[in-house]
């Protein structure tokens, strides 16, 4: 069976996988839909906007780490993965590093020698990818901010969460999908896409965090979903606590973090596709 | 063959009037030992246990001399026999002799030690 099988497969399985499991969340929560239609709506939306997202990434993920970590000795693939989607101006140094490694007879030395270069490739070009995620993620924290002032300039306590959960998901796509191009690298395009989900968690909740106490002073409502609790008083402490609840984190990280690895993807394909790009490569491989 | 950077024997990074980066006393171990080899390609590995200087550290110093000119790369023939790919191979350029030269005479002292600690 042909890799690109097997991914399609494992991808299928993981979406009826994830679909029984909404369907099971659907059917068990305690404000489940009322009818059989109302409980497949939610599943096949689930199923679209999170399963498939997950699945695909998951996918494009596993592939590139089992091309990455392929060889008989665990040195050969540990260096394999830190050199792995090196921007084109360094892979002939991950490709001398990783033939360099295979001429060492002695094992311990190897390891050695295999631990230290691993080291240095994942120093390697963090300088533009980082700058991408920084402004990436504190354009999503002032996206949080931004709208709930609007929300509460316009008199529309609805909450906040339909905007965090969805919006820094095409910031975090288009974070990774040019630091992928940028640096014709799936790799810089993973780093610049994953240090922007983290800047941009810890910034979209700190913003929550304050928010919160501004919407429950205003309306008493909840600032994820402008519900109200059900004592009738919402505390700053309760909003708060509501905003960072593990349960509000774990489903924005579920949502947000295939789309780093998906953006990175397209913007090697991108990238790759460009003849410009292939006659780059090959020059620098030719240096001598 | 090894060069001892110890602590005790720290090196200050030399600064010259024509090459105004500042160089670590790595880079220079590297280019001095580049230098002693002359016109003979070296491998990676051997300059490291020359050396005594880990990858980690002389591979990113071999990849800056590199884009500054000072180095140039080949590849070697692949070893069909044992199964092994080609290796890469460097040697100082014409301007990363002359900047081995440069360091040499201007800090002979220092030189002299790194000649002599190349065993």
């Amino acid at each position: 069976m042909t890799s690109r099988r097997c991914g399609w497969l494992l991808g299928a399985a993981m979406l009826a996988a994830l679909a029984a499991v909404f369907a099971w969340i659907a059917v068990a929560a305690p404000q489940s839909a009322a009818t059989a239609a109302q409980v497949v709506s939610k599943v096949v939306d689930f199923t679209l906007f999170i399963g498939a997202p997950l699945a695909a990434g998951t996918v494009l993920l596993i592939r590139r780490l089992k091309a990455a970590t392929r060889g008989r000795l665990g040195a050969e693939r540990l260096l394999g993965l830190a050199t792995a989607g090196l921007p084109p101006a360094r892979q002939e140094w991950g490709t001398a590093m990783r033939a360099e490694l295979l001429s060492i007879d002695d094992p311990s030395a190897r390891r050695a020698f295999a631990r230290s270069a691993a080291f240095a490739a994942l120093r390697i070009g963090h300088a533009r990818p980082l700058a991408i995620a920084g402004t990436t993620g504190l354009l999503a924290a002032a996206g949080t901010l931004a709208v709930s002032r609007l929300l509460l300039a316009v008199d529309k306590p609805i909450g906040i969460g339909i905007y965090t959960m969805f919006a820094p998901v095409l910031l975090l796509f288009a974070a990774a999908l040019l630091g992928a191009a940028t640096r014709r690298s799936f790799r810089s395009g993973l780093e610049a896409g994953v240090v922007a989900l983290f800047v941009a968690l810890v910034g979209v909740f700190a913003v929550m965090a304050v928010e919160a106490v501004t919407w429950a002073e205003h309306y008493g409502v909840y600032v994820f979903d402008g519900d109200r609790p059900s004592t009738g008083h919402l505390g700053p402490g309760g909003a708060v606590g509501d905003a960072l609840s593990p349960f509000f984190i774990g489903l924005h990280l579920v949502l947000w973090v295939p789309w780093p690895v998906l953006g990175a993807a397209l913007g090697a394909a991108v990238r790759h596709r460009h003849p410009a790009d292939g006659a780059a490569a090959r020059q620098g491989s030719s240096r001598s | 063959m090894k060069v001892i950077l110890s602590q005790n024997l720290y090196l200050d990074r030399i600064t010259t009037m024509r090459h105004p980066r500042r160089l670590s006393p790595q880079t220079v171990a590297v280019l001095l030992a580049l230098a002693d080899q002359a016109s003979r390609w070296s491998h990676g590995y051997d300059l490291c246990r020359r050396l005594g200087l880990k990858a980690g550290t002389v591979y990113p110093i071999l990849m800056r001399l590199a884009e500054r000119g000072h180095l140039e790369t080949s590849w070697e023939q692949p070893d069909v026999v044992r199964g092994r790919p080609a290796r890469h191979l460097y040697r100082l350029s014409l301007d990363g002799a002359k900047l081995a030269k440069e360091l040499q005479r201007t800090d002979r002292g220092r030189a002299a030690f790194l000649a002599r600690a190349v065993v």
